[in-house]
């Protein structure tokens, strides 16, 4: 049953989460071009991985969690395998380990053998779209808070004589 | 609402009014106004009765269309809350009589023959 | 409220309790799903309250009545009044929506529409529930005049 902390914890899980999404997009963008990194080599462009919370069993494979046949805790019939909701959480951040983007530039000291410089896999144009999806969740996520309180405050309105 | 029967209810309401269901030409018949003896005549009783029956319809409707709404069967916010309040309303009606009443009993009670 | 034993105010003060808490089981799922937007294979759930409700209106007879029918092993009796019949919805998870590739099935402007519908409902059955309980408070004030 809906308790008035559990509904607000989950949406803030997600606020938490979509924050550290746009963090992870800002940095990609801030390092769309660069072509040094301390582990040598062009910048690899990163994303963070969501999941649902609670997380299904581990799977051997890749080591990430795996759901349910439908994805989540709950059986598609409703019976009782209801977990506590808890909302989103990241797993992590891994790279994108698509190639480098190329361009033939044999003047520029950065230039391979064959003379092509190592840019970032990066792609401003979809980096940008992320940061809309997680903004626009954000801000879903605060809108659900809002409503969630003031639900709450009709609640004890009824214990006003 | 019939807000003009209710206020010529309470305005009835004085210590003559304790005299329900007088048969007309009879003994107490002469202490009545012509206008509430007889066949025709309404008493009082009988008007606060049809009050009370009015002011339980108008619960019983607001509770119902509650109900409704709350159940989806209904889709008609104004209207329930219209009825809500006019229930309201005539309930705090039928206590303001209640109490005239109240008061006037125990005015007659304090009579001395 | 399902599970709580105890005397019963009426068919109408049940329902409109029973409202508010679906109400809230209800804003869990949608503060859930609207949390799970960019989660990949991720599916939205919801909760069919307002069926369970419809369902219990078909057990009083009277809307009046304050003793409802006693027909339900799992309701008891104290000197005729008698508890409610337990109301338990639970989340269905939602197989219908389109899953849009790697991301959920969740559609965020539908979802930001239930978040609204769902609070409007809820406060005006708080709203309704409200008065209920006043007008018993106002019965009970009046006989101990």
């Amino acid at each position: 049953m809906a308790g008035f902390y559990n509904t607000i914890e989950i949406s803030a899980s997600a606020l938490s989460a979509e924050r550290l999404a746009m963090d992870v997009i800002a940095n990609n963008i801030a390092n769309a071009n660069t072509t040094r990194t301390p582990q040598g080599g062009a910048f690899k462009r990163q994303l963070i991985v969501f999941a649902q919370t609670p997380e299904g069993p581990a799977q051997a494979g890749n080591g990430f969690p795996a759901f349910g046949a439908n994805g989540t805790g709950l059986s598609s019939d409703g019976t009782d395998t209801e977990p506590n909701l808890e909302g989103v959480q990241a797993l992590g951040i891994v790279n994108d380990n698509s190639p480098d983007r190329m361009v033939f530039d044999p003047g520029n000291p950065e230039a391979d053998a064959r003379g092509y410089v190592h840019y970032p896999n990066v792609q401003v144009v979809k980096e940008m779209v992320d940061m809309m999806a997680a903004s626009r969740a954000y801000e879903a996520n605060v809108a659900a808070i809002q409503e969630t309180k003031s639900m709450d405050a009709a609640s004890l309105g009824l214990l006003q004589s | 609402m019939d807000i003009d029967a209710y206020s010529s209810a309470i305005s009835k309401v004085t210590p003559g009014s304790f005299v329900p269901d007088v048969a007309p030409g009879g003994p107490a018949s002469q202490l009545l106004p012509d206008d509430q003896t007889g066949a025709g005549a309404v008493s009082f009783k009988d008007t606060v009765k049809s009050l009370l029956e009015d002011v339980n319809d108008k619960m019983v409707n607001a509770s119902q269309m509650s109900q409704d709404l709350a159940a989806g069967k209904s889709r008609d916010f104004d209207g329930t809350i219209k009825s809500v309040e006019e229930a309201s309303l005539a309930f705090q009606f039928t206590m303001a009589i209640r109490n005239k009443l109240m008061d006037a009993y125990s005015e007659i009670q304090q009579m001395q023959f | 409220m399902s599970d709580v034993g105890g005397i019963s105010f009426g068919p109408t003060v049940d329902l409109l309790n029973n409202a508010v808490d679906g109400a809230g089981r209800e804003q869990e799922q949608i503060a859930n799903n609207l949390a799970n937007v960019n989660t990949p294979n991720f599916r939205r759930s919801t909760v069919s309250f307002k069926e369970a409700l419809a369902a219990s209106l078909g057990t009083a007879s009277n809307p009046d009545e304050l003793a409802l029918s006693t027909d339900d092993d799992r309701q008891f009796d104290i000197n005729g009044a008698v508890a409610p019949v337990p109301y338990d919805p639970k989340a269905k998870v939602d197989e219908t929506t389109q899953m849009r590739v790697d991301r959920s099935n969740v559609d965020v402007d539908q979802e930001m529409a239930q978040l609204q519908q769902n609070s409007g409902y809820q406060e005006t059955m708080a709203a309704l529930l409200k008065n209920q309980y006043a007008w018993l408070r106002e019965s009970i004030e009046e006989q101990t005049h």
